[in-house]
């Protein structure tokens, strides 16, 4: 779905060289790479928020910049490493945000829109946090919420931003593991920066890697480990 | 009859000031995401008064008029609006952008004490009046406009729900859900500056409203959505200065008390309630 051919990105100056890289429909990504080696530059670039310093950027064939913001809100849905949460928006709220593109000016959420949210909650089974303060929960159920936002979304694709950066072990397994369930029932495809190895390469279906060269490479996701350490920290 | 030509424009400038006040003041919290923002502490007001001690005491004629105020303080609050605005792309720690928010403050009082040096006494002295802070000065016939323009600044909060709702959650997200930032964000500065600016003329700068009342309203209606959040700011921002004008209408016999000595009395505990609360 995402095509990106002979592309450079960065911010002004040139920081990685994109040759070839296809992100296949319905799987679940995992993007590695050092830290500095542009994970995050790639990730912007890949929801629009930084342009291409050259080369081209296809999203379902088509260049991202002839894209309206209307489209783009059916491709693209992100989740940030760290949600503070917000005084007094509660999970369901936040969850209910993600419907923005389909609710009017005053944001007005529908009876489908509910609907909507009912089943993400029952999906994500966080039933039982719908109404507490998004600031009251946990760093991973706060991360779980955010996923059911982006759900909630519709987006082809979402992307998150080292999602576990922030979570104890047992959180991260969770998260990759909801990742993993997302892609399977609803089609989307995932795409996550991580440093963490062994859950990606136990989970993801495919990884990227960002190499010491500066380079993408694409692997299969059972790769042994060692093939990543070596060539890309 | 006195009271209706005394009391009742009175009243009217106090709710007027007092939402417009409020509404600019939630509008920055939700834009720089930060509790502790408003007109006052980003330099909006000190903008104002900058362009209205220039106005009024350089003897820079073209600004001389009554209307020549209004504009003055309505250009100086779109220009330290801006800066601040353009400085929030620049300065990613909130801590930083409050701290070039009191530096503009600081600057144009500087700049302002400069300018009190070189004027004539009387000039001094209306210009010292007037930033002493009151609800006297507005009169008849520009309560009309400033009905108008109060309007104009709480229908535009009113039609910026969604984005302001989204943008509690981050630009990122937002610009996602569909929300044009860099629109929006001038947008926001543009009502902040009108109402702030309008007000600051007709009424002096006003400190501590802006702050305060939006962070009352969130503690008391407990909700992030900003249907209720703008209404519940004007409301309460209007109930306050009113209580504020009672309190010197009490005392008026004794002393003249000056509208921002006291909303600054009760809004510092606050601010500091706030830090307390939060940092």
């Amino acid at each position: 779905m995402f095509k990106l051919k002979n592309v450079d990105i960065g911010y002004k100056k040139k920081l990685v060289h994109i040759n070839d890289l296809h992100v296949e429909k319905g799987k679940l990504y995992a993007l590695l790479g050092k830290n500095g080696s542009g994970k995050t530059t790639f990730l912007q670039t890949l929801m629009g928020n930084l342009s291409p310093l050259q080369g081209e950027y296809l999203i379902d064939g088509k260049a991202i910049q002839d894209l309206s913001k209307r489209e783009k809100m059916r491709y693209l849905s992100y989740v940030p490493s760290k949600f503070y949460g917000v005084e007094h928006l509660s999970v369901r709220e936040l969850i209910g945000m993600g419907r923005a593109p389909f609710t009017n000016v005053l944001g007005r959420i529908s009876q489908r829109d509910n609907d909507k949210i009912d089943e993400i909650l029952a999906l994500l089974k966080i039933e039982h946090l719908q109404c507490l303060s998004t600031q009251k929960i946990s760093d991973g159920e706060r991360q779980i919420a955010m996923i059911g936002k982006a759900l909630a979304q519709e987006a082809r694709a979402i992307i998150l931003d080292e999602p576990t950066a922030f979570l104890d072990y047992s959180n991260r397994l969770k998260t990759i593991q909801i990742l993993k369930e997302v892609v399977a029932k609803k089609g989307v495809t995932v795409l996550f920066s991580t440093h963490n190895l062994d859950l990606s390469l136990n989970y993801a279906d495919k990884i990227i890697s960002i190499n010491k060269e500066k380079e993408f490479e694409v692997f299969e996701g059972g790769i042994a480990k060692e093939v990543i350490i070596e060539k890309v920290y | 009859m006195l009271a209706h030509v005394f009391r009742i424009p009175k009243a009217i400038t106090g709710v007027l000031a007092g939402a417009a006040l409020a509404i600019s003041g939630l509008l920055m919290q939700t834009l720089f995401q930060n509790p502790l923002a408003g007109p006052y502490v980003l330099g909006i007001n000190s903008g104002s008064s900058l362009f209205v001690a220039l106005s009024t005491m350089t003897g820079i004629g073209i600004f001389a008029s009554d209307f020549g105020i209004i504009s003055s303080a309505l250009l100086g609050a779109f220009a330290f609006g801006l800066l601040i605005l353009i400085s929030s792309i620049y300065v990613r720690s909130k801590i930083s952008l409050l701290l070039i928010g009191i530096m503009l403050g600081s600057f144009s009082g500087a700049l302002i004490n400069v300018v009190q040096s070189y004027s004539n006494p009387d000039a001094l002295k209306a210009f010292t009046l007037w930033s002493f802070g009151s609800l006297n000065n507005v009169a008849f016939e520009q309560l009309w406009w400033f009905i108008l323009v109060a309007l104009l600044g709480i229908v535009l909060s009113l039609f910026l729900t969604k984005p302001l709702n989204l943008l509690v959650i981050g630009e990122e997200n937002a610009s996602l859900l569909g929300v044009n930032i860099k629109r929006t964000r001038l947008l926001i500065i543009f009502i902040a500056a009108l109402l702030t600016g309008t007000v600051t003329a007709l009424c002096g700068p006003i400190a501590f409203v802006g702050l305060a009342i939006p962070n009352i309203v969130k503690y008391i209606f407990k909700t992030s959505n900003h249907l209720f959040l703008i209404l519940g700011s004007a409301l309460m921002g209007a109930v306050l200065l009113l209580l504020c004008d009672l309190l010197i209408f009490a005392f008026s016999d004794i002393v003249q008390l000056p509208l921002n000595a006291i909303t600054a009395l009760f809004g510092a505990p606050i601010v500091v309630w706030i830090i307390l609360k939060k940092y």
